[in-house]
């Protein structure tokens, strides 16, 4: 009871303490938790392991273990391929624990158990035509030329299409089945090899990737990129600003928490003396202080912990829902880690102070003091209170920075499939020869989209094999004349046989290089929209008539001499196809209903567009090398599930190929936009609270330290306002050098350029206006101080 | 309240009350004085009866619960802060029990804090008058801790001179003095008395005291009792 503390004091010291703790705690715990969801939902959705290699010898895989000691081996088994509808689908055999390691996820039903029991990949359901069948039910699949009946125990989801991004690295499904039955392992089955990291790790999973392809060069590998990226890359700038938010919201709480005891200490600095000088021992004082501050602390981490578990709740119900999962645990962790951390701070801070202090019993008391201090006590400007607001004006513009970078609209969603056709083509004088061609998208690839007309705009690349335009060799307008090269190389023999079976035709013609030219094909309703955007009137385009297409040319001067090309005149797209031993030339016209000319920037290549109907009857096009679909950003979302529900599907129906979407990226920047919005708002709150109780703290330290120095001057002249005036300046002058400071920080910190000058300017106006609102708010609590009592009062 | 020309200083039915949460404390009951220009004046009383609370109430370092102050024909009730301020910086000078010198700078800076505080200029050789005078020449150097307790006193009456105020209040000047520096004290405040017509406004319960001074106010519970 002899130890005192104003009620205000104690308000706001204990005020303090709650608000910093819990948003220390709700940050902190918050960030946790999205960034666990977001890694769990990776491993879930692409497994953890690195790389799988089918088919592997036993030598090889001694050699790989021996050569890459640091990692974890396992094995599933291929079985073979079943058919199904002239479809060649491969079976694997594993455990569950290894399904989930290979990011299997069984979405209906359950692993299979026996040898006849089997588990699919959703899109084969589809191509099964069994959507709607009850599971378990029974199917026969063609294996080895013989029928067999299994049983579907359960549905199956697998990205592995998605698994290998670049162009480099190839998928090759023989490594991935999508069927896996329950049979057991045995000598006959072809072993898998699949490689993991020993200790889970999302940012060191693109190094070992790495590592491993420096080490394992083979043609079927499956490499499962997706880890690094969504598990560690997509997050990085979540991770990155959890720590620096954790430690700057831990350096403004010590900050805090250093004001808040030595304005208790301060305070009852007489009081302890005394108990001192009436028998108490300094080691049972400093227990005093011990017990009381860290009771005071850990006060605050209790309520803090507490009341983050509401916010931090209120907040994943109403805007991360579906994070929930590892919310308690974080927030745990966090408190755990938190409280030993200002445990050993404050038990150092206190152990330091007592050691260093080393004032007797009665120059405590009496307070004497021997150092000399140059004139009267107010100084034009304070480190301290230059770097509290350097760190709060650095943290509003961090805020705003922050808010800047996902501050965009929603776009539309765009799905590009890549066919990843596997054709190998290779140049023969001004052609290219196509030696192979398939896997591309089949033309009713784009009908599972019928009924998502108005929700989507599709287009495709067509694949032609190679074909380019041709143009009479003795019509090259000076248009083309960019374009078109010459190839004199001298032919290899086999090369010279080939040409000699298409030179009599091919030397008519000069190739517009391949490389130039894109066709695009259009579903009719895209392709009515297309006619209407450039004007086009033409009913031979509208209703199919002929095959005819438009040519959209770059930077194309209209009014040419002699043109190539002309606008309702004929152009031949064609070229060399073959394999080894036979070439064959191969032309088609088009009729050039309309030629458009483009920005170079906006349409790139030479644009041969065409209608499906059209690219259905000509010859030239085979198939789709690309799809493109866009879907319109305010589509309701279960028409957007569905949508990519079908997307997926087409992609899987090859097996093979690339999947890029917008979709994940505006979810992900959906996410990113609620995460940043909450932390930044949470930093700029936080911020102005720090300031006004810094502020308000030091203010009353610096009075109680020298009420009685200020009562002298105020007897001997000094009006209050003269001497608030004197305390304050050192405020405005720490904001002056904090906007320095910043200037020097923010050239380093924030290079996106993403801040606009009002933000800036808003950021400095906080602290500032923060600042003196604190001003005013002294003012007027001191102000009825009468100075008989300010020469009273005890130093 | 009439006020004539020799009345420096005066106050009317000065009543104070102190007011906790639980406990109120009139320390004064309709407490009037006049006070003479040049003149020597003790407010005198036991422990508890109000003298320093009146004392604070004239010099205006407190505000009456109850009645006015009059500083020649200036209420301090209708002065702004600032005003009563510069009033005090100009025209008082202070002698406190506890001398109430800043610990953490030197003498010189303590006997010069009032010209700081009120941005005047001081008469350098009346500053040099001055600290001859109090016998303090070769201690303004000197840290206030350093001094004695007669030694400070002087220093916080050279302070309270620096600015040739014309009243001083002084609150148990020789309280924590032995004899001999009470009786050097006493002495210094007649010669300034004498000499620049310093009006001494002083708080004490020392007897001896009485016969040097014009006015006696004897205080007790709050209210004169003769005066």
């Amino acid at each position: 009871m002899f130890i005192s503390s104003d009620r205000k004091l104690l308000f706001i010291s204990a005020l303090s303490l709650i608000i910093g703790f819990t948003f220390l705690f709700t940050i902190t715990s918050l960030s946790d938790t999205v960034i666990k969801t977001k890694q769990y939902n990776t491993v879930k959705t692409y497994g953890k392991f690195l790389m799988v290699i089918p088919g592997i010898s036993k030598e090889n895989e001694e050699i790989i273990k021996q050569q890459c000691s640091q990692f974890a081996y396992e094995h599933f088994g291929v079985v073979g391929n079943i058919e199904y509808a002239d479809k060649k689908i491969t079976m694997g055999s594993m455990k569950e624990y290894m399904g989930e390691n290979l990011g299997f996820s069984v979405i209906k039903g359950n692993w299979p158990q026996a040898s006849n029991q089997i588990v699919i990949e959703e899109y084969l359901l589809h191509l099964f035509g069994m959507e709607n069948e009850n599971i378990p039910f029974y199917i026969s699949l063609k294996e080895d030329g013989k029928q067999v009946k299994y049983e579907i125990t359960g549905v199956i989801s697998n990205y592995s299409y998605l698994l290998s991004t670049s162009y480099g690295r190839y998928l090759e499904t023989k490594a991935y089945p999508s069927i896996i039955c329950g049979c057991e392992k045995n000598d006959e089955v072809q072993q898998s090899l699949v490689i993991m990291q020993k200790q889970l790790n999302f940012r060191n999973a693109e190094n070992d990737i790495d590592y491993l392809l420096s080490k394992i060069s083979m043609d079927t590998m499956c490499i499962n990129e997706r880890l690094y990226g969504h598990g560690y890359k997509d997050n990085e700038d979540m991770i990155y600003t959890r720590v620096l938010y954790l430690v700057l919201l831990n350096f403004l709480l010590l900050l805090e928490q250093m004001v808040i005891i030595r304005a208790f200490l301060l305070r009852n600095k007489k009081t302890l003396f005394l108990f001192e000088a009436l028998g108490m021992s300094p080691k049972e004082r400093r227990k005093v202080i011990f017990c009381l501050i860290h009771g005071f602390i850990w006060f605050g981490v209790i309520t803090g912990y507490l009341l983050s578990f509401l916010i931090g709740f209120t907040y994943i119900n109403n805007i991360f829902r579906g994070y929930s999962k590892f919310y308690i645990s974080s927030l745990q962790y966090n408190v755990l880690v938190e409280g030993i951390i200002v445990g050993i701070i404050f038990s150092g801070v206190l152990f330091f102070y007592n050691y260093i202090r080393n004032e007797t019993v009665i120059r405590g008391l009496i307070g004497e003091n021997s150092r000399r201090q140059k004139k009267y006590k107010f100084k034009k400007l304070n480190l301290s209170v230059v770097i509290i607001q350097t760190v709060c004006i650095f943290f509003t513009i961090a805020s705003f920075n922050f808010m800047n970078t996902f501050s965009g609209e929603y776009e539309d969603i765009d799905y590009d499939l890549y066919s990843k056709r596997t054709t190998v083509s290779y140049p023969l004088k001004e052609y290219n020869i196509a030696m192979y061609g398939n896997d591309y998208f089949s033309f009713n690839a784009l009908d599972i989209f019928n009924e998502y007309k108005d929700e989507i705009s599709l287009s495709a690349e067509a694949e032609t094999n190679q074909s380019t335009i041709l143009l009479n060799k003795n019509n090259i307008d000076s248009y083309f004349s960019q374009y078109c090269g010459y190839n004199d190389e001298k032919l290899r023999p086999e090369d010279e046989a080939l040409w000699k079976q298409v030179a009599n035709e091919a030397e008519k013609y000069v190739a517009v290089p391949v490389n130039n030219i894109k066709t695009v094909v259009l579903p009719q309703k895209d392709f009515n929209l297309f006619l209407k955007k450039y004007e086009i009137n033409s009913p031979v385009l509208e209703k199919n008539i002929d095959i005819a297409c438009v040519l959209l040319l770059p930077d194309y001067n209209k009014v040419l001499l002699n043109p190539s090309i002309k606008e309702k005149g004929m152009i031949l797209l064609g070229g060399i196809q073959g394999n080894e031993n036979n070439a064959e030339f191969c032309t088609e016209s088009f009729k050039v209903e309309s030629l458009l000319s483009c920005d170079a920037e906006e349409c790139g290549n030479i644009q041969v567009i065409m209608s499906e109907e059209v690219a259905k009857k000509s010859k030239t096009v085979l198939g789709y090398d690309t799809i493109s679909v866009t879907m319109n950003k305010d589509t309701p979302v279960s028409i957007q599930k569905n949508i990519e529900q079908k997307v997926s599907l087409l992609m899987a129906s090859i097996q093979r190929g690339l999947l890029d979407s917008s979709g994940m990226r505006n979810s992900q920047d959906g996410l990113m936009r609620n995460y940043t919005s909450i932390m930044s708002n949470t930093m700029l709150f936080f911020c102005i609270i720090v300031i006004c109780i810094y502020i308000i703290l030091s203010i009353y330290i610096e009075w109680e330290k020298n009420s009685y120095e200020y009562g002298v001057l105020r007897s001997f002249g000094m009006s209050y306002k003269a001497l608030q005036n004197k305390l304050f300046f050192m405020y405005g002058s720490g904001i002056i050098a904090a906007c320095f400071l910043n200037i020097f920080l923010g050239r380093y910190a924030f290079t996106n350029e993403l801040l606009t000058k009002q933000q800036i300017y808003i950021s400095i106006g906080i602290t500032a206006g923060v600042t003196y609102l604190c001003r005013i708010w002294v003012f007027y609590w001191k102000k009825k101080q009468p100075i008989s009592s300010m020469l009273n009062k005890p130093l | 309240m009439i006020i004539t020309e020799d009345i420096l200083l005066s106050c009317e039915n000065i009543s104070k009350t102190y007011e906790s949460s639980r406990i109120r404390t009139k320390v004064l009951k309709q407490v009037n004085a006049k006070f003479k220009k040049g003149s020597i004046n003790l407010i005198y009383g036991k422990s508890g009866s109000g003298k320093t609370t009146l004392l604070n109430i004239l010099a205006g370092l407190d505000k009456a619960s109850q009645g006015n102050v009059y500083y020649l024909e200036k209420r301090y009730g209708s002065m702004s802060d600032s005003d009563l301020a510069k009033l005090r910086g100009i025209n008082f000078g202070f002698v406190f029990q506890a001398y109430h010198l800043i610990p953490r700078i030197n003498i010189e800076e303590n006997i010069l804090c009032p010209s700081y505080v009120n941005g005047n200029k001081y008469d350098k050789e009346y500053y040099q008058f001055l600290i001859k005078v109090l016998g303090i020449e070769m201690l303004v150097k000197k840290m206030p801790y350093e001094l004695s307790g007669g030694e400070q006193q002087r220093a916080a009456i050279a302070r309270a001179m620096l600015l040739k105020p014309k009243i001083i209040f002084a609150d148990e000047p020789t309280g924590n003095l032995d004899t001999e520096n009470t009786k050097t004290i006493t002495e210094l405040f007649q010669k300034l008395n004498e000499e620049y017509k310093t009006t001494f406004i002083i708080v004490t319960h020392e007897e001896n005291l009485i016969e040097h001074c014009e006015q006696v106010i004897r205080l007790r519970d709050g209210e004169i009792v003769i005066e």
